[in-house]
């Protein structure tokens, strides 16, 4: 993404490429920078190169590590354990634990509406 | 007991006659031509005396020289009756025909025994499942006097087995129709997704460039119908989802504190559009507020179903939702005014994929009130339907009022703990 209106970036964390990029270009739309990873580990990585995102959009459902192991891996270094994440989930089981959690959580099909309002909370 | 064995050539009818009253493990004629034993007589009686077990002698060809009363019982014969005969009386005819019997003799006299389990007759034609173990026996020449036979009804046994294959096999299939049905809902909805991020992004696109133009009204609309469609097919896959999780038992309820008139009112508010189109009012009438501790996010599943039902089979007439506590529990009843539902239906129509109307007339899976059904339960309570054709109806789900969260949560919910 080519924008640059807004100083900061957003991570999305999302398996499917075609929903990531989707999520992207909606971002786009007013003007948001996004970095796609399809998994955990690409994610980690990405955070690990020193490029701060103001917003992880974290998808839970994924393989290798999921969304739950990545925040934990975030939460658990120092670096990194302040950057906000909305969990953005199909699984209606999450939703329990992501109340409980007090984690941030936007309902697949997203509402764009939702989301935007979200990612302005943060970057 | 040799003469016993050494009779094998004299007529099987004779030997019958010989010895009418043969109730006993031996011959009584070769008991009488010896001297008995103290033990033998004891030894006698014992096997006479076992009833779940038929033990009886063959001679060297294979016919029957004693019975005791285990084989009575289990083969409906009295000695007189079968003392003399040839044992493959007690094969099904296919398998004497295939000389089965003889085959089994045998293999006894080869190896010394013979075991299997197979199906046997009874005196009245009757079938029983039994387990045989044949004994050839020998005297001190090495010479084969006969063989010593048990037989053991496991009909019961096997029917049993059979029962539990046959429910393991059931269950398998259920197991592998739901794990389908989950991994087949997850594959339609994650393209579904990515659609309506589209959907929702032309539309933003759209109203953008064509901000100022009154003719452009016409194209919003067609972006917001494609994304409403979506939804729409969503939800359905959503349901599918929700059903192969209900049977697997993978459906959470996470009970929070909540107020259910708000999220009443959450759900009719965006029902509005939908009610708008099908032509109903929907009405609410309600405390201002209802606490307890329920999942919001399954009393809103609750609700939507019922509602969007009302909406489908409403036909244009008012709908009522209404609110009352009564002691520790609430009452939700959704009220048509439609097209009804027979007294024969009202059972079934919370029973998976089915539904009260034939699916050319209206649109739907039949999951609704099934997911209805199992999410009351999940939450201790219940739904139950009154209805007239052609005059609606009204469906009640009951909830218990819990106002204390601990022990629910720690029995409904399949949420690991964090």
């Amino acid at each position: 993404m080519t924008h640059h209106d807004h100083q900061e970036i957003v991570l999305i964390v999302e398996d499917d490429v075609e929903t990531a990029k989707a999520l992207a270009e909606l971002l786009s739309l007013e003007s948001f920078d996004s970095i796609i990873v399809e998994n955990g580990q690409e994610a980690m990585a990405m955070l690990r190169t020193g490029r701060r995102p103001c917003l992880i959009l974290l998808d839970i459902m994924m393989p290798g590590m999921d969304g739950w192991e990545l925040r934990d891996a975030v939460l658990s270094d120092p670096g990194l354990s302040t950057i906000p994440i909305v969990l953005v989930t199909a699984d209606t089981a999450a939703f329990g634990k992501a109340a409980t959690l007090s984690v941030p959580i936007i309902r697949k099909p997203v509402d764009a509406g939702q989301l935007l309002d979200e990612v302005r909370r943060f970057c | 007991l040799s003469r016993a064995y050494k009779s094998k050539t004299s007529s099987p009818c004779l030997r019958a006659e010989a010895s009418p009253d043969l109730s006993l493990t031996t011959n009584t004629a070769a008991v009488a031509t010896r001297q008995e034993r103290p033990g033998d007589e004891a030894f006698r009686l014992l096997v006479e005396s076992v009833k779940d077990y038929a033990i009886f002698m063959l001679d060297p060809a294979g016919v029957v020289t004693t019975w005791n009363r285990g084989a009575e019982r289990l083969k409906g014969y009295r000695p007189v009756e079968i003392i003399g005969k040839h044992f493959s009386t007690f094969y099904p005819d296919d398998e004497v025909a295939a000389g089965k019997p003889d085959r089994e003799l045998e293999i006894a006299s080869a190896e010394g025994r013979y075991e299997e389990e197979g199906w046997r007759v009874r005196k009245d034609g009757s079938l029983f499942w039994a387990s045989v173990i044949i004994t050839a026996v020998y005297d001190q020449d090495a010479t084969l006097r006969g063989f010593a036979k048990v037989t053991r009804d496991l009909t019961e046994r096997r029917r049993a087995e059979q029962e539990r294959i046959e429910l393991a096999h059931a269950q398998e299939a259920i197991r592998v129709r739901d794990e389908f049905l989950s991994i087949a809902s997850h594959e339609l909805r994650t393209p579904l997704n990515a659609l309506l991020l589209h959907a929702s992004a032309l539309e933003i696109l759209l109203r953008r460039v064509f901000a100022n133009q009154a003719d452009a009204n016409g194209l919003f609309d067609k972006a917001v119908n494609i994304g409403k469609q979506g939804r729409r097919l969503e939800e359905l896959i959503g349901k599918l989802l929700d059903v192969s999780r209900l049977s697997t038992g993978r459906l959470s309820v996470t009970p929070q504190l909540v107020d259910l008139v708000k999220i009443l009112e959450d759900v009719i508010a965006t029902y509005l559009p939908e009610a708008e189109r099908s032509g109903c009012v929907v009405r609410l009438s309600a405390p201002p507020s209802v606490r307890g501790f329920w999942d919001p996010l399954r009393l809103g599943q609750v609700v939507t179903n019922l509602l969007s039902n009302a909406l489908k089979f409403g036909r244009r007439n008012p709908i009522d939702i209404a609110v009352q506590v009564d002691g520790n529990t609430v009452q939700i009843a959704v009220r048509d005014r439609g097209i009804g539902i027979a007294p024969e239906e009202q059972l079934r129509i919370f029973q998976r994929f089915e539904r009260g109307m034939s699916p050319a007339s209206y649109g739907g899976l039949g999951l609704g009130l099934y997911i209805v059904e199992r999410l009351a339960q999940a939450h201790g309570g219940s739904v139950r339907v009154e209805s007239i054709v052609g005059e609606g109806s009204t469906f009640t789900v009951e909830l218990p009022i819990v106002a204390d969260a601990g022990e629910r949560i720690a029995n409904l919910s399949t949420v690991p703990e964090p």
